[in-house]
């Protein structure tokens, strides 16, 4: 069983590998071990902070410790080698989590400070989650520059701190280019752009000066807090943040810092002030420190004036003599019509609600049964019992159900006694609201005039159920999706000798116009074809029906569809009834009907053109009926059908009822006529009589011929003992027979071919000679049947021609 | 107007019993013959020279085809089987055993990656050349009767059935057409165009059909068929069609006029196969155990100055 074909929605689950069981214990912190890219340990020691160094922990290389190689100083004494610390790191320290990390990052000076920027912040302002105060809000909006407008300008031009301003790159080339043409052009160009440019000094201190704010000393740098909107926000937390690691060479940790553990900002050094928490109670949570803010924050100012204070208006005053009661003026009934004073006797509350217009007609009722009967909790089985006996008693007494026998029973058709039975059928339908089958003995325009008659006879009772009942005799599904349905049903299953039998007559109709040479729309036929996905693409064309799983004809389908043994195909009937899977199917579906559409059509015109024919050309017709004479020798005789269907049910037993049906109909119609059916058995008796006496004929036809046959195989059996073998290998009796053996031996070619190169004349005659020959044998040949010859033919195989041969060989040599 | 072949050039006898079937290569220069004595055998009909004997086939060879690269010959006969022989190295490649009667016809695709075998048990199947499958693609059931002849012309099959129909496969656009010839289709062939049909019809009537709309084009009468399966076939040039015949001669007709342009004598009686060269107006016909290279008259690489 394939696992992967029981999802039918999303992506499933992969296949748990039978040798892998899932353990149940979670791995131990000390089975977790870091390991490197090679696989192999990365910390020993006696703490997992140890190191791992060299090859497997043992010495430089795989080689072992491989001292530097002696060089002589002496070419090149002025020489000194560089060491660098990479020179003294493992592979390692320059990986991803080494101290001298290779890959390129971006620094702080670029961008929006990345992801660490955010993480560093003031002890106070780590805890914001408590605080929700403007100033928070204000701090994810305002961020802190760390340098002003004219140093990120001058960083964009080129300029690294710790250098003088100017032309960095002409200064070096004066320098290095010393006297070289280029360099001196450089410098005449540069002299004349700036005249009085003097070019950047390679270490310039640069001093910074910073706006002094507060009333303290120069160079006093106090801890204390600022708000976003303050002026010099986030100038202290700068200044706090140690910011001088350099953005080149080696920076983190070698040691003490485990792969599992994020990196500490510093453990052991350079750690600054931003670290520490500057008061002992979280900021913003106390009373006092909002204060604080509160009073330090002097951008705003409580304005002196209230803004348009609110309009109050007085209340109405009510007058003194008012009383706060409602009193109703009673309805003077006396005052109304006599006649309406009558009727109104007579009516009940709904009645007379509805007399004076009230619309809640409908809750009233439902709050007079609720008044009525407090509400019940019923079963199903409860509420249909009770509407039975409800229906029972309002049908209420016998009178009912005698009047009821008698409508059921109606006679609408005096004359008709088969109608009259069919109406009565019909009644029986509508009451048990059925759509009553179109009879067999009926035609579909038959049946829909006698419906008609039928609808209009009914009584106002029924034909109130009559909606109820065409809604039923409609398909359950939508056309879009039965007929596709119906199609792969229709093409399940082969229909019995009917169909084929019109398929002979077509072919028939084929030959004749195959005789009259008239090809084309008579004999050509065209069919849906679905080729096999392989055969399309190796035949390097895009398939024509994209997603179907048909193959081959389905209009001709001897077989069923293609077989596939999945689960997916057990499925795929569910699917293929449901709704269309994807597009494709869609339109699959769509050109399905369209093409049965078409077909249908076309037979149609065939039919029509077909009964055309027929007219036109009587001698035809007349070699036709010959053929259906013998045609019908083969079916069963007229009278078993007669038999079974009632007469006239032979030709229209198209309709697809159930055997059932058919059965009780035909009780119904021979209760109704037994008189025909003596007059038909008289008939069949007759038939019956003839039939006998045909076959009587055919059989002794039959005898005549066998004698005749068993005499011929004698004969054969006689000639042709010894290649019994033979024969029992080539099973093949029909279509075209094979080609001959060579009855002609090389030696006869060669005859042939000199006596053609000789007198033409001559060697004409010669050659008719020989075909009188085999004319004569041909002749004897073509007496007996088909098959003898084949026989015959493979009996002279091989061996017959050689021995022909050899013979004719030994003639020449002798 | 390219003349007619008229001379016969060459003959060469088979030695491999009774030939079945006489096939040009793609580009002619070859040609390969069926023998009933179970092999196919490899010529140079300029040169009279046999190249290679294919054997290991279980019953004698029917047809045979060569693929358009000419490294696979085809072949399918009456041991119900499709056989593939390697040109070069003479070994059987594949074999299929599907059938359940022998094979009539067989033919490659244009790209040689699909065989196509007709059979006498009413089926045409196609094999895929490149998977190692031993079950067909597909299966043609369509026919009520033996497939007698096959042929392949780009994305277009027919198969010429013993039920009196051929039918055409069109894979590009996924329909069957059906024609009716009134009796056995005994040869059925693309012209070199592939806008018409030849149909040699069993009762000695061959027909010239019309593909898209199956009308009648041209019918040409005169030869003998009553019996066995002749081949018939269109020449190069589009002017001739030649078709075998039972009374010991290979009829060429005119194509448009349909009369009879000559009439080919063989020391046979029937001339069953036959095949046109596909490049220039040759004709090469199997009878008995020899097979004829038939040029007109005019050919002066074959028959010299």
């Amino acid at each position: 069983m394939n696992r992967k074909k029981l999802s039918a929605y999303g992506q499933e689950f992969e296949d748990d590998e039978e040798d892998s069981t899932v353990s149940k214990k979670p791995t131990q912190i000390h089975e977790e071990i870091a390991t490197d890219e090679k696989g192999k340990r990365r910390f020993h020691g006696a703490f997992t902070g140890g190191f791992s160094a060299g090859y497997w922990n043992t010495v430089g290389s795989k080689q072992g410790w491989v001292p530097q190689e002696f060089s002589s100083s002496r070419d090149a004494r002025g020489d000194k080698i560089k060491q660098k610390a990479e020179d003294f790191m493992d592979a390692e320290d320059l990986g991803e989590y080494g101290i001298s990390s290779r890959t390129i990052k971006q620094t702080s000076a670029f961008g929006d400070g990345g992801s660490s920027g955010q993480k560093r912040k003031m002890a106070w302002e780590r805890d914001s989650e408590s605080v929700s105060t403007i100033t928070q809000m204000f701090e994810d909006v305002v961020k802190p520059v760390s340098s002003s407008i004219g140093v990120r300008m001058l960083r964009s031009m080129g300029w690294r701190e710790g250098r003088g301003i100017g032309l960095a790159n002409v200064k070096q080339k004066q320098h290095r280019g010393g006297m070289s043409s280029e360099a001196q052009f450089d410098r005449e160009q540069a002299a004349k752009v700036a005249p009085m440019y003097e070019f950047a000094n390679e270490n310039a201190i640069v001093k910074q000066l910073t706006p002094l704010s507060g009333s303290h000393g120069i160079g006093y740098q106090g801890l204390r807090q600022t708000t976003v909107l303050d002026e010099s926000y986030g100038r202290t937390a700068l200044a706090l943040k140690s910011d001088k690691k350099s953005s080149k060479g080696i920076k983190g940790q070698a040691f003490g810092v485990g792969a599992f553990e994020e990196e500490d900002e510093s453990v052991y050094s350079n750690y600054d002030l931003s670290q520490f928490d500057f008061s002992l109670d979280l900021a913003g949570t106390s009373e006092e420190s909002n204060l604080k803010t509160q009073k330090i924050d002097t951008a705003f100012e409580l304005q002196p004036k209230r803004l348009n204070p609110r309009k109050f208006y007085a209340a109405p005053r009510v007058p003194q003599n008012f009383r706060g009661e409602h009193k109703p003026i009673p309805m003077d009934v006396s005052r109304l019509p006599q006649l309406m004073k009558d009727d109104v006797k007579q009516m009940n509350a709904i009645q007379r609600a509805k007399f004076l217009g009230e619309d809640r007609v409908g809750a009233l009722e439902i709050g007079e049964m609720g008044s009525k009967k407090p509400a019940e909790r019923r079963s199903r089985w409860d509420i249909r019992a009770n509407e039975v006996e409800r229906r029972e008693s309002q049908r209420g007494g016998e009178a009912d159900e005698e009047r009821d026998r008698r409508l059921r029973n109606r006679i609408e058709f005096p004359d008709e006694p088969m109608r009259q039975a069919r109406f009565k059928e019909f009644l029986h339908y509508i009451r048990r609201g059925l759509p009553y089958p179109q009879p067999t003995d009926l035609t579909v325009w038959e049946w829909e005039w006698e419906k008609k008659e039928f609808e209009s006879k009914l009584t106002t009772e029924e034909r109130g159920m009559l909606p109820e009942v065409l809604s039923r005799a409609q398909p359950l599904a939508k056309t879009a999706i039965a007929a596709p349905i119906h199609e792969m049903m229709a093409s399940k299953f082969v229909k019995e000798a009917g169909g084929d039998l019109k398929v002979g007559t077509k072919d028939e109709d084929k030959l004749a116009a195959v005789k009259m040479e008239m090809f084309g729309e008579r004999t050509r036929q065209c069919f849906e074809w679905y080729p096999d996905s392989i055969l399309a693409k190796r035949f390097n064309v895009p398939h024509p029906f994209p997603g179907s799983e048909m193959v081959g004809v389905p209009a001709l389908q001897k077989t069923n569809w293609k077989r596939k043994e999945t689960l997916e195909d057990i499925g795929g009937i569910s699917t293929s009834i449901g709704l269309p899977n994807t597009a494709n199917e869609v339109e699959m579906r769509e050109r399905l009907l369209k093409s049965r559409a078409r077909r249908t059509a076309d037979e149609n015109k065939q039919k029509n053109s077909d009964d055309e024919e027929s007219y036109e050309d009587a001698d035809r017709t007349a070699d036709l009926e010959e053929d259906e004479n013998d045609k019908e020798e083969e079916k069963a005789p007229k009278s078993f059908f007669d038999l079974i269907f009632g007469e006239g049910g032979v030709g229209s037993d198209a309709s697809d009822k159930s055997d059932d049906e058919r059965e009780e109909e035909n009780e119904r119609q021979k209760a109704l006529k037994k008189r025909e059916e003596e007059l038909i058995r008289k008939k069949q008796e007759k038939e019956k009589r003839e039939e006998e006496e045909r076959e009587k004929i055919v059989r002794e036809r039959e005898k005549l011929e066998s004698n005749d046959r068993s005499e011929t195989r004698r004969d054969k059996d006689e000639d042709e003992i010894q290649i019994i073998e033979e024969i029992s290998t080539t099973t093949s009796s029909y279509g075209p027979a094979l080609p001959p053996r060579p009855s002609l031996s090389k030696d006869a070619v060669i005859q042939f071919l000199e006596k053609n190169l000789s007198k033409k004349d001559d060697s004409k005659k010669k050659h008719k000679k020989q075909k009188d020959k085999k004319h004569s044998k041909k002749s004897k040949k073509s007496k007996k049947s088909k098959k003898e010859k084949k026989r015959k033919r493979h009996s002279s195989t091989s061996d017959d021609g050689s021995s022909d041969d050899s013979d004719e060989w030994q003639e020449k040599k002798l | 107007m390219s003349k007619c072949p008229t001379v016969r050039a060459k003959i060469i006898d088979c030695k491999q019993g009774a030939v079945r079937a006489v096939r040009y290569n793609v580009d002619g220069n070859y040609c390969i013959t069926c023998g009933s004595d179970k092999t196919v055998k490899l010529w140079n009909p300029m040169k009279n020279s046999l190249l290679k004997t294919y054997s290991g086939t279980g019953n004698e060879v029917l047809d045979a085809a060569s693929s358009s690269d000419n490294s696979q010959i085809a072949a399918g006969g009456a041991d119900r089987a499709c056989t593939i022989f390697d040109v070069e190295t003479g070994k059987q490649l594949r074999r299929w055993r599907t059938h359940g009667a022998q094979v009539n016809s067989v033919a490659f695709n244009e790209e040689s990656s699909v065989v196509f075998s007709g059979s006498m048990d009413c089926t045409m199947q196609a094999f895929d050349c490149r998977s190692r499958s031993e079950k067909p693609i597909q299966i043609f059931n369509e026919s009520t009767d033996g497939i007698i002849s096959i042929d392949v012309n780009g994305h277009e099959i027919v198969a010429g059935s013993a039920d009196g129909n051929y039918r055409i496969y069109n894979v590009r656009d996924g329909n069957m057409t059906l024609d009716y010839m009134g009796d056995s289709v005994n040869s059925i062939s693309f012209t070199p165009d592939g806008n018409c049909l030849l149909a040699g019809v069993m009762g000695g009537i061959v027909r010239l059909m019309d593909k898209s709309s199956g009308k009648l084009l041209a019918s040409y009468k005169g030869h003998q068929n009553t019996e066995y399966k002749l081949d018939c076939r269109v020449l190069q040039s589009i002017e001739h069609v030649a078709t075998g015949s039972e009374d010991g001669f290979v009829y060429v007709y005119s194509l448009l006029d349909s009369n009879i342009v000559s009439k080919l004598e063989h020391p046979s009686k029937v001339i069953h196969s036959l095949t046109a060269h596909p490049k220039k107006e040759r004709l090469m016909t199997a009878a008995g155990q020899m097979i004829y290279l038939w040029v007109a008259d005019d050919d002066t690489e074959v028959l010299g100055e």
